[in-house]
């Protein structure tokens, strides 16, 4: 499936970026005590029609470049650049328009829906925004999206409690294709599901793909629904990309420790499998305060001397072929 | 054969009596743990898992639930028909059992090691020293740094893997002989759910206690279980030992399941086949299979009544009418 799509052209651009928010401490006067990191200079692209997985523990930074790419939050340094274009550079007018090319799917579909909306208002809302203004004309559109989503147009008058949890991230998936947009940003949108309504989710999601040749930014911790749905992965460990590579090449042939560490510790559901786990002691350091040197140190089985003194550089081993 | 057995489950049936209408949570569910074993619950959200080990510790709140029917028969007692007392010294001594939510199931004004000396001084007569000399021990066990300070913290110090870490040293500290894990790693990051499961594996060759865990995953299952049993609506559909369970699974159901199931070492593009549709309304069961309406093997009985368990072939029990005819009943 790789091979076929020859489109080399980059849709999304991320350079060197870096989200830190501020810490303050102090009740009448707020003073600045330091930074969380929470993105510390993060560089990636995403081809045209392609997805790009991002993962990592709780923690890693990788919601907050959802988040920033859309400019739901302001980058502390650093690019995103989208379809050539620079977004940081935009004014708010501008960016406003552009949001319609690049949409966002959360995790929380309790949270992310309003509850006292009605579905099809809900999924009309983007397109009355973005200056459709006849009503008829929405509510053809909302029908035509619910179907394409499997769902039914009667469902459009009924509001979110009355959908279970799966149907429901439907509806979040419907209100990101309102808009025919170019890149959805879908931030763990099926973590919260069981099994066999993920696979039906996933499966959703690689038809649209497929049919309105859409692009991805897939973030979850489930490296197997990362594997599955991604051309390439991009492993985070505290704010950094530790590796990321073409999905295959990076699950039969890890690099970095911590990739090899984490994709060993994922149980896996064949009871005849061999495993040589590696565990990792300890927990995540503190995004305030990192490890000096590589910060992946304190935990690494192949730690060495120079880990502790130096950052190692972010370079490319292989090319990547995809 | 039977002497080593621990607990046994027969059709039992736990209702919630709402507002809303009866809920049948658990609406017939069997099952049978061995001493020293490892049985896997697995089943989605809604399937009854949890009410069936809350049901086992007669932890169920009245109103509104129910335990209308069945028999739980622990170590040759029934515990549906033992009295409160006999019951305050089975819970927490010999069965044990561990939540999901290590936050809200400690206490967060106490300190972490009064919480664990309490269980110990309760159930084991001891003293405050001993008990806590004992609880510095455990924590130790399990791998805490510096366990003698941090003891004295509160469970707010404590990262999400620490404090499960914690609620384990609690559930062992008596030296149980079953305990009941409710989704002890799904809330944790995969690189510590990998040290806690490690650890639990640990302490059963140690303890030698029989643990029900319950889990969505089915790769958990896979790594730390000899048994599984699936659950679906409130019902026990399959249940046998864990290879079977992957080579020649038998329920549609479990089919539907491992066809759901994104693989990691498959590396030809992986087509899911989910099960289409949604679990049913608990509160209007259909009248026929709980799962005939999403099942692509349906007959025309399944809509009609309800499948039997069934032992189709030895020690793997059934309930579906698939294999209605060459199975034998079991009861």
């Amino acid at each position: 499936m790789i091979e076929t799509k020859k489109t080399t052209e980059t849709l999304l651009k991320v350079e060197n970026l870096k989200k830190y928010f501020p810490i303050k401490k102090g009740i009448a006067v707020q003073r600045y005590v330091g930074d969380l990191k929470a993105v510390d200079g993060v560089s990636f692209e995403i081809r045209r029609g392609e997805t790009l997985g991002l993962v990592g523990e709780s923690g890693c930074g990788k919601s907050t470049i959802g988040r920033v790419i859309l400019r739901l939050l302001e980058p502390s340094k650093g690019k995103v650049i989208f379809e050539g274009k620079v977004l940081n550079q935009l004014s708010h007018e501008e960016m406003r328009q552009m949001r319609s090319q690049m949409q966002m799917i959360f995790q929380d579909s309790y949270a992310s829906l309003n509850p006292r909306m009605r579905v099809g208002d809900i999924i009309a809302e983007p397109i009355l925004i973005q200056g459709v203004s006849s009503r008829a004309e929405r509510e053809k559109q909302v029908c035509k999206i619910l179907e394409v989503v499997g769902l039914s147009p009667y469902h459009g008058a009924r509001y979110p409690h009355e959908f279970s949890g799966g149907q429901r991230q439907r509806i979040g998936i419907a209100r990101a294709l309102a808009l025919n947009p170019k890149l959805i940003i879908c931030d763990e949108p099926v973590s919260a599901l069981d099994l066999s309504i993920q696979a039906q989710l996933i499966n959703l999601l690689e038809d649209l793909q497929k049919e309105y040749h859409l692009t991805y930014l897939f973030i979850a911790h489930d490296l197997s629904v990362v594997k599955h749905i991604s051309n390439c992965v991009a492993v985070m460990y505290l704010g950094k990309i530790a590796e990321l590579a073409n999905s295959e090449e990076l699950y039969k042939n890890p690099q970095h420790p911590y990739t090899i560490a984490l994709l060993s510790a994922i149980p896996v559901p064949d009871p005849t499998a061999k495993k040589d786990r590696i565990i990792l002691k300890g927990d995540v350091p503190s995004p305030v305060n990192p490890p000096s040197g590589c910060r992946f140190h304190t935990r690494c089985s192949k730690v060495q001397t120079i880990c502790k003194e130096q950052d190692p550089n972010y370079r490319e081993l292989e090319m990547i072929i995809s | 054969m039977d002497q080593e057995l621990l607990l046994r489950v027969k059709e039992l049936r736990t209702y919630f009596y709402t507002d809303a209408g009866d809920i049948k949570a658990v609406d017939g569910v069997n099952l049978e743990i061995q001493i020293g074993e490892t049985l896997g619950v697995v089943g989605e959200s809604g399937s009854g898992k949890s009410v069936t080990a809350m049901s086992i510790m007669r932890l169920i709140p009245i109103p509104p639930g129910k335990i209308v029917s069945g028999e739980v028969m622990f170590n040759g007692k029934d515990l549906l028909k033992a009295s409160e007392d006999e019951l305050m010294r089975i819970r927490g001594n010999d069965i044990a059992m561990i939540f999901q939510d290590p936050m809200t199931s400690l206490n967060p004004v106490l300190t972490v090691g009064d919480q664990i000396m309490e269980a110990i001084m309760l159930h084991q007569k001891a003293g405050r020293t001993e008990a806590k000399k004992k609880a510095v021990e455990m924590l130790k066990r399990v791998a805490i740094p510096e366990a003698e300070v941090r003891i004295d913290n509160y469970p707010h110090q404590f990262s999400g893997g620490m404090r499960q870490r914690v609620m384990i040293v609690m559930a062992l500290s008596c030296n149980p002989k079953l305990l009941i894990a409710n989704e002890p790693t799904t809330a944790l990051d995969v690189t510590i759910q990998a040290q806690i499961l490690d650890l639990m594996n640990d302490l059963k060759r140690e303890y030698g206690a029989a643990i029900m865990l319950i889990t969505h995953d089915l790769g958990i299952v896979a790594e730390l279980c000899q048994k599984v049993l699936v659950m679906y609506a409130g019902n026990t559909v399959e249940y046998t030992d864990v290879v079977s369970l992957f080579t020649k699974p038998m329920h549609p159901y479990t089919w539907g399941l491992l066809g759901s199931l994104p693989k990691l070492d498959v590396w030809a593009k992986q087509h899911l086949e989910p099960i289409q549709g949604q679990p049913p309304d608990l509160r209007n069961l259909p009248q026929g299979c709980n799962f005939a309406q999403r099942c692509n093997h349906k007959k025309l009985i399944c809509e009609q009544q309800k499948p039997t368990w069934l032992e189709n072939e030895p020690g793997h029990f059934v309930s579906c009418f698939l294999y209605e005819e060459e199975g034998k009943r079991h009861d």
